[in-house]
């Protein structure tokens, strides 16, 4: 008893009733006798009746069945022979899957060249637009790089010019008594107004009328 | 929200990746696009790198794709293929549109190809699907289905040397 208790306890439980569970559904975890556990003794000696054979029922069936499975074999037979000759027939050759390749290839090229073939149009177009504007551009600069050398030739001879002129002012040792002379005998007057902008005013009646417009 | 950030996080969603129509032939090994910033004829290629790259290389893992910058005069996309052949694709003033509709066209598997391959790879997929091509033999290896009778025998109701048997009608 105890033995069975401990078999009981550790192995998942058996069905009860007919095998349906609370919520309907069937349970399928169940108990099955392992094979080391030794037979019942109730069912050591139990021989099992033979199933009841009809002898012509039997003969009938059995013939039936041989006609039945030969006819599924056959047809089973021809259908696989007939799915391996068209996988054989559609089978490519390796040159085939070669020259295949070959050819979509040679499409790949050609298509992309016309496509290149528009393009290249807008392109060259493009490409000829920007590079006169490129050259326009250049020829621009060199001249005005020109034109500014030449001002800076011009000033320069001019300032040469204006110099050589101012020379004839200078005061060398030569001059320098007669100069001296000169600054010490003239006289400068400084009593002069100025307009807004700076100019000096010569005459009294100019005063008087810069005098009238600042107070307009 | 930081949360998707960058512009156009879109690009990173699998939605859009998985949405990508290009996918290259087992031929083609490396893709390089030369484009420049500032040039209006280099536009159409830099918003095709911008829009279609994430979805070509998510497309095509195996791919390696280059882009270059500013270091040719106009823009174009080389392919680079296994058995060393390569091929030029001038891009100068075309838009996005126009460059993935011709490399789909010239180095793209065809859309029935790929059909195919998709219903191939569905039926791997289907959990509904069992046996040799599929990713279980029987539903008995499901947790929660019925257990393989060759390890736990089905009960009485469910065999089928039970239920056509004949019985005596139990009174």
């Amino acid at each position: 008893m105890s033995f069975l208790s401990g078999l009981t306890s550790k192995a998942p439980k058996a069905f009860t009733g007919l095998g349906v569970g609370k919520t309907g559904l069937i349970q399928c975890v169940r108990w099955r006798k392992p094979r080391w556990l030794p037979k019942a003794p109730s069912k050591i000696f139990k021989v099992r009746k033979p199933t009841p054979i009809d002898p012509e029922e039997d003969a009938m069936l059995k013939k039936h069945f041989h006609h039945y499975r030969t006819v599924v074999r056959a047809i089973r037979s021809f259908l696989l022979k007939e799915d391996i000759a068209k996988m054989s027939k559609e089978a490519i050759t390796v040159e085939e899957k070669q020259q295949l390749a070959q050819q979509e290839w040679e499409w790949v090229i050609a298509e992309n060249y016309k496509w290149n073939k528009t393009i290249a149009v807008v392109r060259e177009a493009r490409q000829r637009i920007e590079e006169a504007q490129r050259k326009d551009l250049q020829e621009r600069i060199v001249k005005r790089d020109e034109e500014e050398r030449l001002k800076v030739l011009i000033e320069a001879e001019q300032e040469v010019l204006r110099e050589k002129e101012a020379a004839a002012t200078f005061i060398t040792p030569e001059n320098l008594d007669i100069e001296i002379e000169k600054v010490l005998n003239t006289r400068t007057d400084y009593e002069f107004a100025i307009t807004e902008n700076g100019f000096r005013v010569e005459t009294e009646t100019e005063l008087e009328k810069v005098s009238q417009n600042s107070k307009n | 929200m930081p949360f998707m950030k960058g512009r156009a996080p879109v690009r990173r969603t699998l939605e859009y990746l998985n949405k990508g129509k290009l996918v290259f032939r087992e031929s083609v090994k490396v893709m390089t696009i030369n484009f420049n910033t500032n040039q209006e004829a280099s536009r159409g290629a830099h918003e095709f790198i911008f829009w279609h790259l994430p979805q070509i290389q998510f497309k095509n893992p195996n791919v390696q794709i280059l882009s270059f910058r500013n270091m040719t005069p106009s823009p174009f996309i080389q392919l680079f293929f296994g058995d060393g052949k390569r091929l030029l694709v001038d891009v100068d003033s075309r838009s996005r549109y126009d460059i993935l509709s011709h490399i789909r066209k010239i180095a793209g598997k065809p859309d029935d190809v790929l059909q195919a391959e998709e219903l191939t790879q569905q039926e791997k997929l289907n959990p509904g699907n069992f046996g040799s091509k599929c990713n279980r033999w029987c539903i008995c290896e499901v947790p929660g289905q019925i257990p393989c009778p060759s390890i736990a025998p089905l009960p009485k109701q469910m065999r089928g040397k039970y239920i056509f048997k004949k019985r005596p009608i139990e009174d």
